[in-house]
């Protein structure tokens, strides 16, 4: 978050807030490629710091995969469980940087990739390093 | 009279899957150990059952586990009462859980023994093989224990099978912990969807995961994927 500078911090903050209000999730979530938050906006049950290691183990894990059935770039990746929650992982590219997005999703019925690339597209519009 | 038959011949989960696929409205009822019950299909659906004072799914989930009787098929019979919502696959799975959850109760206290014989593990097979053949799109359709070790495969390219079966171990334990984590409830499934290749894993039961692989030439459809797990789940 440090490496950004304060007016995008500012935009950041008022882009996850929007879209976790929006979309009705649980949290979103932005990390590096080691796992690490950078942005986050979550209710106050969630605790971003375990959906960040979640993230960050799971792209370990997934390149293996990926690799030994010889798929090529991976697109998403999401856990469901039995009551029809969700959380979904998208990695992207803004500038030379690898990141993921987390969307925890409460429900269901809810819809996330209108906001999914919404949020890509935006993150990758304004970020600098 | 309607059609007969014994359930050596005919298991209970076959005798729905193929009145729901048909999309039957008639009435089965089942004879075992002195004990009778019925079930009754609406347009393919499962609609009622009953047996002694239980009815609904809890009177699926008793008979599912018969397999030894006779049954009576009577088509366009109407039921009396509706008091089951939850899809044909739904309650084939949800049964196949409970057996096994019983099955290993039983096993711990040293009554019963698991099935590993070989008709089973071919009639596994030939179940993927064919859900394999159906869908264009599917590449390869397995089932693993969450120890890695595959039990039965269908392929269109080869997989090397150990390394088939430690994905499908490592993304239901590691989706497991996961979601235990983030106090969710239990693992479904997860999708890895790449580019060209989709990859599904979910839960058969409690020591089992289906693994399947699709090309992305058509959207990997849940009601498949439901079909196929409703058709193994009483086979592992």
């Amino acid at each position: 978050m440090e490496n950004q500078p304060v007016t995008n911090q500012h935009f950041y903050k008022d882009l996850f807030t929007a879209i976790n209000l929006e979309g009705g999730f649980s949290e979103v979530l932005l990390t590096d490629d080691s796992g690490l938050p950078i942005f986050s906006s979550s209710n106050e049950t969630e605790d971003t710091e375990i959906t960040a290691a979640i993230v960050s183990k799971i792209q370990q894990s997934v390149f293996i995969t990926k690799d030994h059935l010889q798929m090529t770039d991976l697109e998403e990746i999401s856990l469901y469980d039995n009551q029809g929650k969700r959380l979904i992982i998208r990695p992207f590219k803004a500038g030379s940087s690898t990141m993921f997005l987390a969307i925890l999703m409460p429900k269901k019925s809810l819809t996330y990739k209108r906001l999914l690339k919404k949020t890509l597209r935006e993150v990758t519009r304004n970020w600098e390093i | 009279m309607g059609l007969q038959g014994s359930l050596h011949d005919m298991s209970v989960a076959d005798l729905i899957q193929v009145n729901c696929q048909d999309k039957k409205t008639a009435s089965l009822t089942l004879i075992s150990n002195g004990k009778e019950a019925v079930i009754y299909f609406k347009d393919g659906s499962v609609v009622h059952s009953e047996i002694d004072q239980i009815i609904g799914e809890e009177a699926i989930y008793k008979i599912l586990s018969w397999d030894e009787g006779e049954f009576i098929l009577n088509v366009g019979a109407q039921s009396p009462q509706v008091s089951i919502k939850r899809n044909w696959s739904g309650l084939l799975l949800e049964g196949a859980k409970r057996l096994d959850e019983l099955t290993d109760q039983g096993e711990e206290l040293g009554l019963v023994k698991e099935d590993t014989s070989p008709e089973k593990s071919e009639k596994l097979n030939t179940v993927l093989s064919q859900y394999i053949n159906a869908f264009k799109s599917i590449d390869l359709a397995a089932v693993a224990g969450i120890d890695g070790i595959v039990k039965a495969g269908a392929y269109k390219e080869n997989i090397e099978g150990a390394v088939l079966g430690g994905i499908g171990a490592a993304a239901y334990n590691f989706g497991k912990r996961a979601l235990g984590l983030l106090k969710m409830d239990q693992f479904s499934y997860t999708l890895l969807k790449g580019e060209s290749n989709t990859v599904f894993v979910s839960a058969l039961n409690k020591s089992t995961v289906l693994i399947v692989v699709s090309d992305n030439s058509t959207e990997l459809k849940m009601d498949q994927i439901n079909k196929l797990m409703a058709a193994v789940a009483p086979l592992v």
